[in-house]
């Protein structure tokens, strides 16, 4: 049997989690406080994802750097994938809020959203 | 910007539209925020290079600015905005060596540590410091080492790290300057007002929210602070404010044993909304603990907690029907027990 140790992150409660393992599988899960936790547990051992924020450069707007996201979570294992695929990834004004920025973040299939709003000069 | 306010709530601003301008207020609303803690206030030895970034300047540079402040980091502090920086640093391609924190816990959010830290393989020292910074034009690397019990770095346990920039991430100091000026009273763990349930200060129709009246690590905590003192400075101002015919029925907050303070810190119960959320921290990590509310000597409240952590603001609830049953309340005591 194999013990996998976590903290949940799915609110500031921060559950120390105990997940058991057999042969790949989850047995039993430990120390949670709410069903997020035991789904956040499982998950986190099973196939881990994230949501990766990052930033790109915008031309012709108010401001020159405009944060983004992956609109869902990502693959753990793809976070510096995703990220690196933004450095050559330029937009122009003006975006909106949910924006796509980049429709396929590194063979996800889970694009980058702006989560900013830039305005161009002729609608400042 | 707001230059000035008095105590017959005359506010002084200016901007580049209009000049200086005095008006009126009939009410104010406190939300200066706050700044870092810089590196002067530290005591760290060695010269003053380039490359000693607060964490929030590197996070305007990075996520606003678009520029990268270094290459290879080191960072002193576990705020909450280190954390994130450590991440967002490795992200865009640089090398972050350790997060040294001096305190035997870390200041942050326990899910900024799994995921800004850990996700990337960051160590986390714990009761370690920066005892020299090396580099006279650039920063050329830290020397850490571990600190005792009383915060003395440990003869013997340094370690040098080659780098060219430092974040420094050491906490945050609410900005109450305007308030001290019109004699606000002060809380001194906080250094933030002292506030009531409406979260006015002790002068009359000035009201604190947000980081300015203590510091937050969840924004959302802080919007509805905003949310609450807003309601009453527009009740303030419209004469519905009330509650002074309720003032004998004042109940003060005290907090003891492992709680390091309280937000609010006295209810009035003739005014307050049918729930008051009290805010705090506790002064130290607490495992299988129990939060408890006193009524004067009775416990009225005994809630197991798995971990409590300086970093992570709890709250209880108190409840205006309850406290109407109490008419001779005079102290709600905040406590941290064992059992």
């Amino acid at each position: 049997m194999e013990k996998r140790e976590l903290i949940c992150i799915g609110c500031p409660l921060g559950c120390m989690i105990t997940v058991d393992m057999q042969d790949g599988k989850v047995v039993k899960v430990t120390g949670n406080t709410c069903t997020r936790g035991e789904k956040y547990a499982v998950k986190e051992v099973t196939c881990p994802t994230r949501i990766v924020t990052s930033s790109v450069r915008v031309s012709g707007g108010d401001i020159r750097v405009l944060s983004v996201k992956t609109r869902e979570a990502v693959p753990k294992e793809k976070i510096f994938d995703c990220a690196n695929a933004l450095k050559t990834v330029k937009v122009a004004a003006p975006v909106r809020i949910g924006d796509i920025i980049l429709k396929d973040a590194a063979g996800t299939g889970i694009p980058f959203v702006a989560t900013k709003n830039v305005k161009s000069p002729s609608t400042l | 910007m707001v230059m000035d306010i008095t105590q017959s709530k005359i506010v002084t601003y200016m901007n580049r539209a209009e000049g200086m301008v005095h008006i009126q207020a009939k009410s104010i609303i406190l939300a200066m925020g706050c700044r870092e803690r810089p590196r002067g206030a530290l005591n760290i030895p060695g010269f003053r290079p380039a490359g000693i970034f607060s964490a929030g300047t590197a996070q305007r540079l990075v996520n606003m600015e678009g520029y990268m402040p270094g290459r290879e980091v080191v960072i002193l502090g576990s705020g909450d905005i280190g954390l994130i920086m450590a991440r967002r640093m490795t992200l865009e391609g640089a090398h972050v060596k350790v997060v040294a924190e001096i305190m035997p816990y870390s200041g942050g959010l326990k899910r900024n540590i799994v995921q800004c830290l850990d996700d990337f393989g960051i160590p986390l020292r714990l009761s370690h410091t920066i005892v020299d910074i090396r580099g006279v034009d650039r920063v050329e690397g830290v020397t850490i080492a571990q600190v005792d019990e009383h915060m003395k770095p440990v003869p013997g346990t340094e370690e040098d790290y080659d780098c060219d920039t430092i974040l420094l991430s050491v906490g945050l100091i609410p900005e109450n300057e305007l308030s001290n000026k019109i004699n606000v009273q002060m809380n001194a763990v906080t250094s933030g007002p002292v506030v009531n349930e409406s979260l006015e200060t002790n002068v009359e129709g000035v009201f604190a929210c947000g980081n300015v009246l203590h510091v937050h690590d969840l924004v959302d905590y802080v919007s509805e602070e905003a949310a609450l003192a807003g309601k009453n400075a527009a009740k303030y101002v419209l004469g519905k404010f009330g509650g002074q015919e309720n003032s004998a029925h004042t109940v003060t907050l005290e907090a003891v044993d492992g709680v390091r303070y309280t937000v609010p810190k006295t209810v009035n119960v003739g005014r307050m909304e049918d729930t008051v959320k009290v805010r705090f921290r506790v002064g130290n990590v607490f495992k299988d603990s129990y939060v408890s509310v006193y009524y004067d000597d009775e416990r009225v409240l005994h809630r197991k907690k798995i971990i409590m952590a300086p970093g992570e603001m709890e709250d209880i609830t108190l409840d205006r029907k309850k406290l109407l049953g109490y008419p001779d309340l005079k102290k709600i005591t905040v406590k941290i027990e064992r059992e």
